[in-house]
């Protein structure tokens, strides 16, 4: 039987430890293959969602244990919504800035690619900073 | 990490044997080849084939190793493919890595 989906909105949670990260990324390979998203785009918002998850646990919760990533999924046929959640601290403005810019390879960085890579790889993205905490919205189009 | 490592050629080829390259793994991934390294290993093809994904974390470890080979050796990345291989095109970090599609293809090349 075909299913057709109008629309998806899946919350997921994990506590602050990189090693539960890949629990997300299974997560959301479970949700992009019943909903039959191509093996591209769905390691595309992998890779957004896991540099997005990993900069929370890093800044926000500076890698302290027992505290709670949210990471909600909302899906339309034309597009796939990724908001990540934290209630840590406020992320340092130079990780949200407007321009991002990626490392020069020449100067052989050893990090410092996350945002840019999510800027990349994303056709909209914005962040807000509220009484809740901090949250990056995130959008693929998949048309 | 799961890794094992052959030799072929000149070369020590490091197998990752695991799907997932992340930032929970990146520390001990760096911390075994470095050991490699400083058992005198010089040329290594690390064969990613097997690996699905990777985030930038273990890039950055990956860089790291390829400073500590400094011009001693040769650190060849080899068999990335989808998202593992857009992550080095997205960073341009694949102008900095050699890269070939196949272990074989990087132990020939530099024989050859």
């Amino acid at each position: 039987m075909d299913t057709t989906y109008k629309h998806y909105d899946i919350r997921l949670s994990i506590d602050s430890r990189l090693e539960q990260v890949r629990v997300l990324s299974g997560a959301l390979h479970g949700i992009g293959k019943e909903l039959q998203l191509s093996d591209d785009k769905l390691g595309q918002l992998e890779l957004m969602m896991v540099e997005a998850v990993n900069n929370v646990i890093e800044h926000a919760y500076e890698l302290q244990a027992g505290n709670d990533v949210r990471v909600r999924v909302e899906y339309s046929p034309q597009a796939v919504h990724l908001i990540i959640s934290d209630s840590g601290h406020t992320m340092p403005d130079e990780l949200h800035s407007e321009a991002r810019e990626m490392p020069n390879p020449e100067d052989l960085p050893e990090g410092g690619w996350g945002m840019g890579l999510i800027h990349l790889l994303a056709d909209s993205i914005h962040y807000i900073r509220d009484a809740k905490g901090n949250h990056l919205h995130v959008s693929k189009q998949l048309d | 990490m799961q890794f094992s490592t052959h030799t072929q050629g000149e070369f020590t080829v490091v197998a990752i044997g695991e799907a997932r390259m992340d930032a929970s793994v990146a520390p001990e991934l760096k911390h075994s080849i470095a050991q490699l390294l400083a058992d005198g290993v010089t040329r290594i093809v690390l064969d990613l084939s097997q690996v699905t994904f990777m985030d930038s974390s273990s890039l950055g470890a990956l860089v790291s190793l390829l400073k500590m080979v400094g011009n001693r050796g040769d650190l060849i990345v080899a068999g990335a493919k989808g998202i593992v291989a857009d992550l080095f095109k997205l960073t341009r970090m694949d102008r900095v890595f050699r890269m070939t599609e196949s272990v074989d293809a990087a132990t020939c090349a530099v024989a050859a």
